[in-house]
């Protein structure tokens, strides 16, 4: 059994040695027939690099928001079919915010905010720019830090402070009107003391309104300046490692307990994730469906230049046999052949595959990545397609009678 | 060593071979001779083993070749049988000791092995300085030489040549015939040479004439 498989190993070593040998001889048809597969795993393999790089790329975005967030908002249609459900606004105050605090165990912190535009200078003709009334929670649960100054403090409750984001900061200076901590700002028709400026926000998150461009005051400071009205939205944190369905779930009906039933969808970044994580499956999926179709083109590609090369070598086929080359003999010489351009083209495939998406990554900024399973499906269909469209050729070969292959000239 | 019995071979309408009857025995140095299509290079692709007979027996070692299948007539060919053909068939692609080496090939021999066998072949037959050579760099009487060691290179009982001076000059014609003289004088290899040249034909211990597919006598 030892010697048998020792002798089929021997024969296959020797075989593919033969075989690489043939294709380096025809190295210019060769290359056209490893051309198409080339292209084919590459595409496989920058489609599915590619796909899997933006897909982290969002997930790292959410996951710097916190992975543990959760947002909600009033008037909020619930999703599904049928007829809108609410028909009674949700009154969303800093009192529920406090039940919530109170009830749900699962919260760690939540803030709340409303958001809303200012005339910038006290005229209506000024330029607007957006402003929000936030609780001091809702600082570190966004992420933002100052850079300069302090951030809002629950002793600010009603004070005429604000803290500015990172772009509205700029927009200012270039506007004309100061940045800096200590400065005055009109907002409306109040004057403002500049207290803090924020720091660049994380890029991704769930606010209906944009972060860094922003202005910040304390929240019941923005009954003045919004007019009152109950809160736009709010963000939370929950503890980490719970179930988030489980507990934006109990967050939901702590919210909608008091107000007739009206159910709020409240959003986990994990929920976003998920999502997310879907639909890239099924592009995934669609890219990958196309890419393979080249690589089968390509496996035309080495089955027509399989079927020339056999047709030319039809004398060093009869050769070949009349020393001793048994049908199989013939057979496995050519499908080897194939298989050697088939893999040789995927193993090249994989390489331009991953320069292009390294490529990409370097234009947008992605971290470079190649799954395992792009490698993988693009090997295992190259090996395939060489394979199968090396087989046809292979069989028609070892089909030959020696003596017809012989006088071929 | 070689039965024929009542052997035909038919392409489409065209009879080549009719009832024709031979037996060739171990160690003999045997002619066949005949105008061309008178089907003596039929009748020896039909010993080779490369073509089957219409009709007859043909048996090899006592062997009935109608029995054997096309992976076992190529084992056959491989272990007793060597080749030698008017254009050497050669391929053009391999230095001349892959050439040689190629029989080993198909009987699963390691590449060392099968380099330093065909690497002494080339020696006995006066090449040794020409082992990495490739067919088109060598001269019609080279080419031979080559092809002659890799029908030797098997060590096979049998020596089936068709013409195999027919693309030399004379003065390598005569190296080539003295090569397989000594072969069967000192080996004993069985050597059947297709020609229609007298000068080979009357180095040969036994000649055979045919003609429109059947023996005309022998002497």
């Amino acid at each position: 059994m030892r010697q048998i498989s020792k002798y089929a190993l021997i024969n296959i070593i020797s075989i593919i040695d033969d075989a690489a040998w043939n294709l380096w001889g025809t190295k210019e048809r060769s290359t056209l027939a490893l051309l198409g597969i080339l292209i084919g795993a590459a595409a496989v393999v920058s489609m599915v690099s590619i796909g899997s790089m933006a897909e982290r790329e969002t997930v790292r975005q959410f996951e710097q928001m916190g992975i543990n967030s959760f947002f909600f908002q009033t008037n909020v249609v619930p999703l599904g079919v049928g007829p809108p459900v609410a028909t009674k606004k949700i009154k969303l105050d800093i009192d529920v915010l406090l039940r919530l605090r109170r009830d749900v165990p699962e919260i760690s912190s939540i803030g709340g905010f409303r958001a809303g535009f200012v005339p910038v200078g006290g005229s209506v003709r000024e330029p607007q720019i957006g402003l929000a009334a936030i609780t001091p929670e809702f600082q570190d649960i966004a992420r933002l830090h100052v850079i300069n100054g302090r951030h809002i403090l629950p002793i600010d409750s009603n004070n005429l402070i604000v803290v500015l984001g990172s772009k509205a900061a700029e927009r200012l200076e270039q506007a004309g009107h100061s940045d800096k901590v200590g400065s005055t700002l009109r907002l409306g028709s109040y004057l403002f003391t500049i207290v803090g400026v924020f720091n660049d926000p994380p890029p991704g998150n769930f606010f209906p309104f944009d972060l860094g461009g922003s202005v910040y005051i304390p929240l019941h400071t923005g009954d003045r300046v919004l007019g009152e009205r109950p809160l736009d939205g709010a963000i939370g944190l929950f503890y980490p490692n719970l179930n988030l369905s489980e507990a934006a779930a109990s967050a939901s009906a702590a919210i909608t307990r008091d107000d007739g039933g009206v159910p709020i969808q409240v959003q986990s970044a994990r929920d976003l994730i998920s999502i997310f994580h879907r639909q890239r499956d099924g592009q995934t999926k669609m890219f990958t469906a196309v890419a393979a179709i080249a690589l089968l083109v390509g496996g035309i590609g080495i089955m027509n230049v399989m079927l020339m090369s056999v047709l030319e070598r039809r004398r060093e086929i009869g050769i070949r046999a009349a020393v001793g080359a048994t049908p199989a003999d013939i057979q496995v010489g050519f499908i080897i052949e194939a298989g050697l351009l088939a893999v040789t083209g995927g193993g090249l495939g994989i390489i331009v595959g991953a320069l292009i998406s390294a490529t990409v990554a370097a234009h947008s900024g992605w971290a470079f990545y190649i799954p395992f399973n792009a490698v993988a499906l693009s090997s295992a269909l190259s090996a395939g397609v060489g394979l199968l469209f090396g087989s046809y050729p292979a069989v028609k070969a070892s089909r030959l009678s020696p003596i017809e292959a012989l006088r071929a000239d | 060593m070689i039965e024929l019995e009542s052997i035909k071979k038919s392409y489409r309408d065209l009879e080549v071979l009719r009832s024709l009857c031979l037996k060739i025995g171990e160690g003999e140095f045997c002619a066949i001779q005949g105008p061309s299509g008178s089907g003596k290079s039929t009748l020896l692709n039909l010993i080779g083993l490369l073509d089957r007979p219409t009709m007859g027996a043909l048996r090899i070692d006592g062997q009935d070749v109608a029995e054997l299948s096309a992976a076992d007539l190529a084992r056959v060919r491989n272990l007793t049988h060597g080749f030698v053909f008017q254009s050497f068939n050669l391929l053009p692609r391999l230095e001349a000791w892959e050439n040689v080496a190629l029989p080993l090939l198909y009987r699963r021999i390691v590449k060392r092995e099968r380099r330093a066998r065909a690497m002494a072949m080339l020696e006995r037959v006066g090449l040794g300085d020409r082992l990495h050579h490739r067919p088109a760099e060598l001269s019609g009487g080279q080419c031979q030489r080559v092809a002659i060691a890799r029908a030797l290179v098997g060590t096979p009982k049998l020596i089936l040549a068709d013409e195999p001076t027919g693309s030399l000059d004379s003065q390598t014609a005569r190296e080539i015939m003295d090569l397989l003289e000594a072969l069967n004088n000192k080996i004993g290899i069985t050597i059947v040479i297709v020609t229609h040249d007298e000068s080979v034909a009357s180095r040969c211990r036994r000649r055979i004439t045919i003609n429109d597919g059947v023996i005309m006598g022998e002497h």
